[in-house]
């Protein structure tokens, strides 16, 4: 099957410094794909070329077969942006606001007053549709902000961080859209901090790290690339460099990371090796409050492969 | 179509926001108020400019104390005739008493060396004793000096053309010259005057409209901070289409509000506003585009929004300030900066088509304010081209 995206040895360089580094990147027509990556791994300026923002240096990009640096105005007739920050204005409704770029994609007419009403429903403001967003919460802004991407009913929905900073209800809710707007044929890519949202939704996922992707896949080839880790989180007061130190140097011990007052130990086996990290614990005089093993995920995989976390 | 959707939703923003209609509706209307009440006295009445004569003591010191003959036909001519009233004394200190006592506005003593001075070819300069009323001494001292300063220019041409012909043509009192001493004419073809209402009907007229540049430079940099100029970029619209958009939905406020200045100030001042409605409006078209491209040049090079609109500020307030805006200035350099200021143009343009002047008058001030305003919209092309508008 053809992809829906393709990036093929995609460069930019700002200055003397590579922001992606020969990106290659494969989106099929119907998926739901995970972009993650931290801060500066080149995923915002990815999505900028990709849209025709941003012209690349090196490389190319097609999106539904046509080319973004050949055809950039019929590329972007086929995406919807729902870019990380809002982008509404204030002082005008919230029909207004959708009407608005609606227009800017062809609406007119009956077909204009048809899909604003629906796209007010789809993200459940069609109550507050003659309001101003300056007395919307966080969450229905966002909510707002997405609104405003789907009128056209894009081929490719792009969602750069939709759900930051705002309630479970509202991210619930943008979740339940994402779903949807797949389900009615959309192909979405999908950046985001939280590593639940995106096991939530995607199909598959990249990781990006310095410009490039490091690992590419389903959450299953993903998971089981780390699938022989295990960790133990505990939380407890009086922990010590000598207490990281001596847990680090186990032989049994893949990594530790310590955040505040909880140590997260990584080894291939938790059960097996418990009694021996309670036991150091115990030396340094540390007083355990909570403990907890669980299987490594995505986040373990995204942590050994970049070396940071992903809110880093 | 999508400019026309950008511009509409530009005009709509704007007017839904209540510091545009305090701004640029309002306030307007209010200082015309203000300034035409408090600075009336500046100004003439708008009507008919009714003459008072002035009466002038006439001196002549030199050899038969005969008056020269190139200033009598200056004197007994039509026009002056209905100016001054000659009354020719025999000393200087009979002039001086009269002025004192009243009985005369105004004096002139043409000095002893009067004829020896014409003869040899050196400048000629009448002696002036101006009286009490001001006005009364504005009117003399504009023909008597008018008077010298034509017979210097005369004797200068003489002075290349031989003195032969120059003694031969004062003989005749100045009849053979190319043209008389001193002509009294009107400014505008009715002969009207303005008032300090139309004055600065026309002044905030042309200095709100340049606000309306403002504006646009203002909503420009609201799109890059409100992040939506990101979201329009990603929609299939041109990056100038964007542009071009919100500078016409600026530009239709602009026309709404010269709308609203003349038709207010013509309700609730009596403004006159003359007979030549087109080109009332393509006056206020020339200032719209003079004021956009001057917004795009300031926005284009400020990096912020803060930046640009003190910058805006300042050449507004100034162009308006030296162009008499505020009150009419004198001042020889003032004059000349005028000649490159969109206010001073588009002033000179609406306030003769106030005065009824002829069209080659009003066209020539519009020319000149076209040329400007050209100058500007090119100088905002070329800093788009190299500069452009980003998120």
């Amino acid at each position: 099957m053809a992809p829906f995206l393709e990036m093929k040895d995609v460069v930019k360089r700002y200055g003397g410094k590579l922001s992606v580094d020969h990106l290659n990147l494969r989106v099929d027509q119907g998926e739901i794909l995970g972009l993650l990556g931290p801060n500066g791994a080149g995923k915002s300026t990815s999505i900028n070329m990709i849209c025709g923002l941003l012209d690349m240096d090196q490389g190319s990009i097609h999106v539904d077969g046509i080319s973004v640096k050949e055809r950039p105005l019929e590329v972007k007739k086929r995406i919807g942006l729902v870019p990380q920050d809002l982008a509404l204005y204030e002082d005008m409704t919230a029909q207004d606001n959708v009407a608005f770029f609606a227009k800017l994609y062809g609406l007119r007419g009956a077909l204009l007053k048809e899909r604003v009403a629906e796209a007010l429903a789809f993200v459940g403001l069609q109550d507050r549709a003659k309001e101003r967003p300056s007395t919307f919460s966080g969450g229905m802004k966002r909510r707002l902000n997405i609104a405003c991407s789907i009128t056209h009913h894009p081929k490719l929905i792009i969602m750069d961080e939709p759900t930051v900073g705002i309630d479970p209800q509202s991210r619930n809710h943008i979740l339940d859209s994402v779903k949807k707007l797949n389900e009615m044929g959309s192909t979405v890519i999908y950046t985001s901090h939280y590593m639940e949202e995106v096991s939530a939704i995607c199909d598959r996922v990249a990781i990006m790290d310095q410009g490039h992707v490091i690992a590419f896949g389903t959450l299953a080839e993903l998971k089981e690339r780390v699938s022989h880790e295990e960790k133990i989180i505990m939380t407890m007061e009086g922990i010590t460099p000598a207490l990281i130190h001596e847990l680090s140097e186990h032989n049994r011990v893949i990594r530790v990371i310590q955040s505040e007052q909880q140590v997260e130990v990584y080894l291939p086996s938790a059960q097996q090796e418990l009694q021996d990290i309670l036991y150091i614990c115990g030396k340094h005089q540390a007083v355990l409050q909570t403990l907890q093993c669980e299987e490594a995920g995505l986040e373990t995989l995204f942590l050994s492969l970049t070396g940071r976390t992903l809110r880093d | 179509m999508k400019i026309a959707a950008i511009a509409w939703f530009e005009l709509r923003r704007m007017a839904t926001s209540r510091s545009v209609l305090m701004n640029q509706f309002l306030l307007p209307l209010l200082l015309i108020f203000i300034l035409g009440n408090a600075l009336s006295g500046f100004f003439g009445g708008g009507q008919e400019y009714v003459q008072q004569m002035v009466r002038v003591g006439i001196i002549a010191e030199g050899p038969g104390r005969e008056v020269p003959a190139s200033l009598q036909s200056v004197i007994d001519s039509p026009e002056v005739e209905k100016l001054l009233v000659p009354t020719y004394l025999m000393d200087m200190e009979t002039a001086e008493k009269q002025l004192r006592s009243g009985d005369l506005d105004y004096a002139v003593i043409i000095p002893q060396d009067w004829e020896q001075r014409i003869s040899s070819g050196e400048e000629t300069r009448l002696e002036l004793l101006p009286g009490k009323d001001r006005e009364l001494n504005l009117i003399a001292d504009t023909v008597f000096k008018s008077y010298t300063a034509e017979l210097n220019h005369r004797m200068a041409d003489a002075a290349i053309l031989g003195m032969d012909s120059m003694s031969a043509w004062l003989a005749a009192g100045g009849e053979t010259a190319p043209g008389p001493f001193v002509e009294v004419g009107q400014m505008s073809e009715q002969g009207a005057t303005y008032s300090a209402a139309q004055y600065y009907s026309v002044s905030m007229l042309v200095m709100f409209l340049l606000y309306s540049g403002l504006m646009a430079s203002v909503s420009l940099f609201e799109e890059k901070d409100s992040r939506t100029l990101y979201r329009l970029q990603s929609a299939p619209v041109p990056g100038s289409s964007i542009f071009i958009g919100k500078l016409t939905g600026a530009s239709l406020i602009a026309v709404i509000q010269a709308v609203v200045i003349v038709l207010g100030s013509m309700w609730l001042f009596g403004v006159e506003w003359g007979d030549r409605p087109l080109f009332l409006v393509l006056v206020c078209m020339l200032v719209t585009l003079g004021s956009m491209a001057l917004a795009v040049v300031v926005t284009l090079f400020s990096r912020t929004a803060a930046g640009a609109r003190g910058v805006m500020q300042t050449v507004i307030i100034a162009m308006t300030f030296v162009s008499g805006g505020f009150t009419p200035i004198a001042a020889e350099w003032v004059q000349q900066i005028n000649t490159v200021t969109v206010n001073f143009w588009a002033m000179q343009s609406l306030l003769r088509i106030m005065l009824h002047s002829s069209g080659s008058e009003i066209l020539f001030s519009m020319g000149m304010l076209a040329a400007v305003c050209v100058g500007l919209t090119a100088v905002a092309s070329i800093t788009y081209r190299k500069v452009g508008y980003h998120a």
